[in-house]
């Protein structure tokens, strides 16, 4: 078992649930009518923050049967505006209404001065950004009671102010926070193409005990960069990540994200079970997704599933 | 921080950007090269992006709009809207909220009815997003005709009023229910759309309706322009005889009216009021 400097169990003490996958709207009428063997399922926190629709009777019927974790993206924690302390309650109290075995949302901002950009936005890496989220990280700790996991995004630009290397930033956030960590294999992969540097310097520095999740995905190469798309299967450099991952990390909860293009249920779950074999070859119907999406982390928010 | 921006600063800079046309040399003091494209290439790359995909969230929410409009001009309308109210919640469910309001604002002053019709149809789809999605009352036990006082069949059959002794009821409606007045008859277009078919475009006709949600489902109840005034004061808390008087409608027949909504899951309760209605 691996654990901490401070005697920390591995995964801060949560279990590894295997190969999940991502709850998303269009798989709604499959997953309650075939009830498909999947170890766990993540759900997109906002999805279900406001819903009293179908969507949060399907979310409470799946948590029934399944593990559940939340996965947020307007958590905004590195924002200088003030903590949302209306969504965060809001937070908590789905996360204790599905039982939700960890929350986790991203090193970044979404918006600032009351705008939202609706998207991932990179954070300059410098001391004061550092202790700004550690803080903030600390308050939404003891707010929500648990501990937060905190994943690193796909980012596509870098700023001349930064003073240490995304991997530095993480393992240091995670330390002086107390806080959880969800190593997005893909997203390690598409900044470390995007800015120039070894994706597995990630790997190799942040604390490993405090690795409770793995993510994978597929992103679209558009010649002068790489975009985190969700759109398509995992392709092999990012198999090979993960397999890295697990060698220091040992087995680790591990979910295939896939938002746009999306396909049946059972192609979407036969492509996360290729992590049971660290990325076997592609089982056979898989297919090779369409074209190049925008990288959109809320694709799946509206529209489908609409039955009404 | 390098440049002397501090992290709210950047942040500040980074949003407006987002927004803006993009100066290179301000860009260049911000934001690295990579070893394949410039600063401003890289935050091209977020600029992009912010537009296409709170475009792509307003597709998914207005599928008959671009039924009616085809996608290059949905997208129009959409990135004005996007421009004009910036989104600011934590929830991309509310993005569409003012978008209705906002095409009414900015309609062409030409006559043509047709700008009537985008309008119409931009607020059904936020007005069905709402029931679908919002709190609804499931597993509630909800109200039926039962509730409704029997005086009010008898009053029906032998009409009123002026001392018919029709006692006044006030209703508690689902939190789900939403009305609608339009112009054009847009609930069977829209919902048609939805199911993938291809209706002809609605002429114009003035329509009124409830949306509801039921078991799960969106279910609309075309309303006659009396039962629309009626029911709409009913939302807002008047009581029967205020709502009948509202709208020119006998109190006997306003209690049938309720009785009837009661039956398709409009209210949670209906109440006796203290004394008759007239």
């Amino acid at each position: 078992m691996i654990t901490g400097p401070e005697g920390r169990q591995a995964r801060l003490g949560h279990p590894d649930l295997g190969v999940g996958v991502g709850l998303r709207a269009a798989h709604f009428r499959h997953l309650l009518d075939d009830k498909p063997a999947v170890d766990w399922f993540e759900a997109i926190t906002e999805n279900f923050l406001d819903s009293g629709g179908r969507p949060r009777r399907v979310l409470d019927e799946v948590a029934e049967r399944y593990p559940v974790a939340l996965h947020g993206v307007s958590l905004s924690i590195g924002s200088t505006d003030p903590l949302d302390f209306e969504y965060l309650g809001k937070l908590k109290r789905l996360a204790e209404g599905i039982a939700a075995v960890w929350v986790s949302d991203h090193v970044c901002w979404t918006g600032v001065g009351g705008v939202t950009s609706h998207d991932l936005l990179p954070l300059p890496f410098t001391d004061q950004s550092l202790a700004h989220v550690a803080g903030r990280v600390r308050v939404v700790q003891d707010f929500l009671e648990r501990r937060l996991v905190l994943e690193n995004p796909s980012t596509y630009l870098t700023f001349t102010a930064s003073q240490m290397p995304e991997h530095e930033f993480l393992a240091r956030l995670a330390v002086d926070a107390d806080c959880g960590l969800l190593l997005d294999v893909n997203n390690a992969f598409v900044s470390g193409t995007n800015h120039g540097y070894d994706p597995a310097d990630l790997i190799r520095a942040i604390p490993a005990d405090r690795v409770v999740a793995i993510h994978v995905a597929g992103h679209a190469d558009l010649g002068t960069h790489l975009v985190d798309t969700h759109d398509r299967p995992v392709p092999e450099p990012v198999w090979a990540l993960y397999r890295r991952a697990i060698e220091r990390f040992g087995p680790v909860s591990t979910l295939l994200e896939w938002d746009a293009n999306l396909p049946p249920f059972p192609v979407v779950h036969a492509e996360a079970l290729r992590a049971r074999a660290g990325g076997s070859p592609m089982a056979p119907g898989t297919t090779a997704g369409g074209p190049a999406t925008v990288s959109n982390p809320v694709a799946h928010l509206v529209g489908a599933g609409l039955d009404g | 921080m390098g440049e002397g921006l501090g992290l709210a600063e950047l942040q500040r800079w980074m949003i407006g950007r987002l927004h803006d046309e993009l100066s290179g040399v301000e860009v260049d003091r911000v934001v690295a090269p990579s070893a394949t494209l410039t600063a401003c290439e890289r935050l091209a790359i977020y600029r992009r992006g912010y537009e296409l995909r709170l475009v792509e969230c307003l597709r998914a929410m207005h599928p008959a709009l671009i039924h009616l409009l085809g996608h290059e001009v949905f997208d129009a309308f959409a990135r004005d809207f996007l421009a004009a109210r910036p989104p600011a919640g934590y929830t991309l469910f509310r993005l569409n909220e003012g978008f209705a309001d906002h095409l009414a604002a900015t309609r062409p002053p030409a006559p043509e009815a047709w700008p009537d019709l985008l309008i119409d149809v931009a607020r059904f789809e936020r007005a069905f997003l709402e029931v679908y999605d919002g709190e609804g009352a499931e597993g509630e036990a909800i109200a039926s005709s039962a509730d409704v006082p029997a005086a009010a069949a008898a009053a029906a059959a032998g009409g009123c009023c002026r001392g018919c002794g029709c006692r006044a009821v006030a209703v508690t409606p689902v939190p789900c229910l939403r009305v609608l007045r339009s112009r054009y008859p847009v609930g069977a277009y829209v919902t048609a759309v939805r199911r993938g078919e291809e209706p002809p475009i609605p002429l114009p006709c003035d329509t009124h309706l409830a949306l509801v949600r039921r078991d799960y489902r969106v279910e609309l109840v075309g309303l006659a322009p009396d039962g629309f005034t009626v029911l709409d004061a009913l939302r807002q808390g008047a009581d029967s005889a205020t709502a009948g008087r509202s709208a020119g409608v006998p109190c006997a027949a306003v209690l049938h009216m309720i009785a009837g909504w009661a039956d398709k899951g409009l209210f949670r309760r209906v109440v006796d009021k203290e004394g008759s209605c007239c």
